[in-house]
């Protein structure tokens, strides 16, 4: 019955638990590494941390510093390369007028 | 069973990089957490279930990743300070290699293993690796067990002699609160005088660096240093004191250690830019005198000024007890 209801719930009595805040922030901080996909990882953490924003946190985390870093993060290198991508536009724009 | 909306108490936990433990206490039972890359396992044990709790003794390589972060941010900012420093230069590899020394002395002569036996199974505590750690966590627990399972009467050898059978002591359980061992009391002149030394340091700073500030000559830089280093302990004494008593103090520590570690880096950097900058190498002087450095000083001096005050007034005003985290949280 407890697996049941942990199943249905997902709160409380389950034996394990999926640290989606440690996941959204390697989203978020890892691809930095390859800068370019970032522009693809960058809107995936994003995702992920409002997603699952509600579900309960792993024990082992009091609170959800990491998802607010991870939005941030995220959010930052979908506006800086968005940024760089215009800025490369009119560029180009400008030297071929 | 407990419910689901059931507070509980960490009592430990440790992280390494990719893998961590933690253990957690509630009225009736333990939970022991294990955590795996992005997964952790929750495993109950009930109180009045346990059976035997062993610590052995035995050797612990592993190490945090606070440590790891600890030991890299020294490391860097002697690579930084060496830079302005040819004493921190001439140190740089006997300090690591202290660091790896102290390392190998605390996971082969200071670790420990610490497995709880119920009537069918047993679980290790992989938070529990050091016999101050174990220590602190039987003195935890050995109350709530008691209140659970009872207590041996007073005399229980003479009825194993006459082949009696005992009787145990049933006990009233305890709440949390109750059941925190009277060693508080003991605590809390360390917490006090912990508080004490970092609100002087941070208030004798506040008065050297403002002074300074007038001087035309600069003060000794071994003042300077040895106050800093005096209030980085202070700090890291408030942090440990205060851990699970007072969460506003326990934070101020935390807070002013970063504080001073970007205080730290923030005059090493403006130290640096001053000197690039520059036609010539400027002198010690010269340097003050920029008005860069003099903001700088402001503001460190308005930051030791809050710190102080917020550390005396918290201090004075008693603790603040952990927020206790229910179960789906």
């Amino acid at each position: 019955m407890a697996a049941g209801l942990a199943k249905v719930s997902g709160r409380g009595l389950a034996s394990s638990r999926v640290a989606y805040d440690s996941i959204a922030l390697t989203a978020a901080v890892a691809p930095l590494l390859i800068f370019p996909i970032t522009i693809l990882t960058g809107p995936v953490a994003v995702f992920i941390a409002f997603r699952y924003w509600k579900r309960p946190l792993a024990l082992m985390h009091a609170n959800r510093w990491r998802f607010v870093t991870a939005i941030l993060i995220g959010l930052l290198e979908v506006g800086g390369l968005s940024w760089l991508i215009v800025y490369a536009l009119l560029k180009r724009a400008a030297a071929a007028a | 069973m407990p419910s689901a909306t059931q507070a509980y108490r960490k009592l430990s936990s440790w992280h390494s990089v990719f893998n961590g433990a933690a253990l957690f206490v509630d009225e009736h039972c333990l939970i022991s957490v294990r955590s795996s890359g992005y997964e952790e396992h929750v495993k109950r044990l009930y109180l009045k279930d346990i059976k035997a709790i062993v610590v052995s003794k035995s050797h612990r390589f592993g190490v945090s990743r606070w440590v790891i972060l600890a030991a890299f941010l020294l490391w860097v900012g002697i690579g930084f300070g060496s830079a302005f420093s040819p004493f921190l230069a001439g140190l740089h590899w006997e300090i690591a290699a202290l660091l790896v020394l102290a390392w190998l002395l605390i996971s082969m002569k200071a670790s420990c293993r610490c497995r709880i036996y119920t009537a069918v199974s047993q679980e290790e505590l992989l938070s529990v690796r050091r016999p101050w750690s174990a220590r602190k966590l039987l003195a935890e627990l050995t109350p709530l067990i008691e209140a659970a399972q009872g207590t041996l009467p007073d005399g229980w050898q003479e009825s194993v002699a006459r082949d009696h059978p005992i009787q145990l002591i049933p006990a009233f359980p305890k709440s949390n609160e109750e059941s925190i061992p009277a060693q508080d009391a003991n605590s809390h002149a360390g917490r006090i005088a912990a508080s004490g030394v970092l609100v002087a340091s941070l208030l004798l700073d506040v008065v050297l660096t403002s002074w300074e500030l007038q001087r035309t000559q600069p003060l000794p830089n071994w003042i300077g240093s040895a106050l800093a280093l005096v209030e980085a302990a202070a700090a890291v004494w408030v942090l440990i004191q205060n851990r699970g008593v007072d969460v506003s103090l326990q934070r101020l520590g935390g807070a002013a250690l970063v504080f001073l570690g970007l205080a730290f880096y923030g005059q090493v950097g403006i130290a640096a830019v001053a000197q690039t900058q520059a036609k010539h190498p400027l002198q010690p002087a010269e340097l003050r005198a920029t008005p860069v450095h003099r903001t700088y000083l402001e503001i460190y001096i308005g930051g030791c000024l809050v710190f102080g005050i917020l550390g005396a007034f918290l201090t004075l005003s008693g603790p603040t007890p952990q927020r206790q985290r229910v179960a789906g949280d």
